[in-house]
């Protein structure tokens, strides 16, 4: 099925729409990502980007929660039958929204990044903790062990099953998106995930980024036609990528202190 | 080791796995350290020497003889310290890694080389992880386990998870209150006494009644009760924030 923007967009407002039930026990609904930001690339971006926050009432209330929960589920599976890929959505209460996991905060710092879908602007008042930001900045250290350390399995093993080859292409994609902005991080460069190779570029001069930009098109194929040794050429190009990204961090920080 | 540890025999099969990583990485290896845990079959930590030349090729060595049930850190030893950083990660991860300071002070075994403990850094503050476990887990939770198994109405599968995810917050409760558990039955009846919270303890207690009592053939008891797994979770979250 060829999914086009319309399809993104018609998802989108059937998503709200699902949620009007709820009436005030929703504060507000955001839209980020390449939906929000008009990036979509169709039937390769996925929904749904979105947070809902919720009356912190609702948290306290047995009824009213599982109320509000049945119906988000049910708005999961409607929006998973349209043949998009799919990923649910965040909620929140209106509390935790002064306590917002600091990785995250990027989106909302403008409206070029974010959209409010419904309610009122919480945006102003989204809040990352101190000790949420602090960790942040280490992020990519545990990314590199365990998101791509864990990759070098592929690289031992012969022969790959046709999954064995969708799930790297998977995790390359993923490695791609997470370890750059997590390495922006790490330098203290608080950036918007589209971004972050851009101000990666900046902050580290003459790093070598051309894997990132073969992950992308290979991502943009509409037919993978990458061959088996080019793949793992590429999965081996981005772990080498990732020590040296780490190398030069450590450095960075080094110079800094 | 804290005094109160007890120690822990090193299982035969991670002896054997340390013994074969030695054979083949031997001229490049410094240490290799393992580290029991009571969420998971523990952790390897292989420390390279600094002037390794493609670390990039001995990790790749290292993950064929490691077998995927035991977690494993390759570092440089100039890079120990980074073992200690605390940070932010998908749930899936953070409750096999955000542990492993902890479980490196609390009982580190050498299996090979150099006994590189001391150089590995204290752990972060321990009320510190408490909250940093608590808002990841609400994080991920939510989207990536609790609608989307709810929408696929894989309603056992969930109250399972909710029930690990509980005992993975029990245990770095425990670790908050200087506490320590070596398995993961301990967990429970650990953070009871530790905690003294009847809240809390009603709680897991109801959270366990229900996971006993399903009956997979019947699908309407089992939504029902993956619905009130999802209450008591979020109930329990509320709860354990009174801490941090």
């Amino acid at each position: 099925m060829n999914v086009t923007t319309e399809d993104y967009e018609r998802a989108v407002h059937d998503f709200v729409a699902d949620m009007h039930p709820l009436g005030d026990d929703v504060v507000s609904i955001l839209l980020y990502g390449s939906v929000a930001c008009k990036r979509i690339n169709p039937g390769k971006s996925d929904l749904l980007d979105a947070t809902v926050f919720l009356r912190d009432e609702v948290f306290q209330d047995k009824e009213r929660f599982l109320k509000t929960l049945e119906i988000m589920v049910e708005s999961c599976r409607r929006i998973s039958r349209k043949g998009i890929p799919f990923h649910p959505f965040f909620y929140f209460s209106q509390a935790e929204a002064s306590c917002y996991p600091a990785p995250y905060m990027s989106s909302w710092e403008s409206e070029k990044t974010s959209q409010v879908l419904c309610g009122e602007d919480i945006r102003p008042r989204i809040r990352s903790r101190e000790l949420s930001r602090a960790v942040t900045a280490n992020a990519f250290f545990e990314g590199r062990r365990s998101m791509a350390h864990v990759l070098t399995v592929y690289l031992s093993r012969e022969d790959w099953t046709p999954q064995d080859r969708l799930d790297i292409i998977h995790r390359l994609i993923s490695l791609k998106k997470f370890m750059t902005i997590m390495a922006c991080f790490a330098l203290g460069i608080s950036v918007e995930a589209s971004r972050a190779v851009v101000e990666l570029e900046k902050a580290l001069p003459n790093l070598d980024t051309s894997v990132l930009k073969r992950i992308e098109s290979f991502r943009n194929q509409t037919e993978p036609r990458e061959e088996l040794s080019d793949l793992r050429g590429l999965l081996r190009e981005m772990l080498i990528f990732v020590e040296n990204l780490h190398d030069r961090i450590i450095e960075s920080r080094r110079t800094r202190l | 080791m804290s005094p109160q540890a007890e120690e822990t025999k090193v299982d035969s099969q991670v002896q054997r796995v340390a013994a074969l990583l030695g054979e083949r990485l031997g001229g490049h290896l410094l240490s290799i350290l393992y580290h029991p845990h009571a969420l998971s079959k523990g952790g390897l930590v292989l420390v390279f020497q600094d002037d390794v030349e493609s670390i990039l090729d001995l990790i790749t060595e290292a993950y064929e003889c490691v077998p995927r049930d035991l977690s494993l850190y390759c570092v440089r030893r100039s890079e120990l310290f980074e073992l200690a950083l605390p940070t932010f990660t998908f749930v899936h991860i953070l409750n096999r890694r955000l542990h492993v300071a902890h479980c490196l002070r609390h009982e580190a075994h050498v299996l090979y080389g150099v006994d590189l403990r001391d150089e590995i850094p204290p752990p972060p503050d321990s009320t510190m992880l408490l909250n940093l476990h608590v808002e990841s887990c609400a994080h991920s939770m939510r989207p990536f386990n609790i609608l989307a198994m709810l929408a696929r109405r894989e309603y056992l599968e969930l109250i399972k998870e909710i029930e690990w995810q509980v005992k993975c917050l029990m245990f770095t409760a425990l670790i908050a209150r200087g506490e320590w558990a070596t398995t993961i039955n301990s967990i429970p009846p650990k953070f009871e006494q530790a905690y003294q919270d009847e809240q809390l303890l009603a709680l897991w207690n109801e959270l366990t009644d229900l996971s006993k009592s399903l009956d997979s053939t019947d699908e309407t008891s089992c939504r029902r009760s993956a619905y009130e797994a999802v209450w008591l979770f979020e109930s329990f979250l509320s709860g354990l924030r009174r801490y941090i």
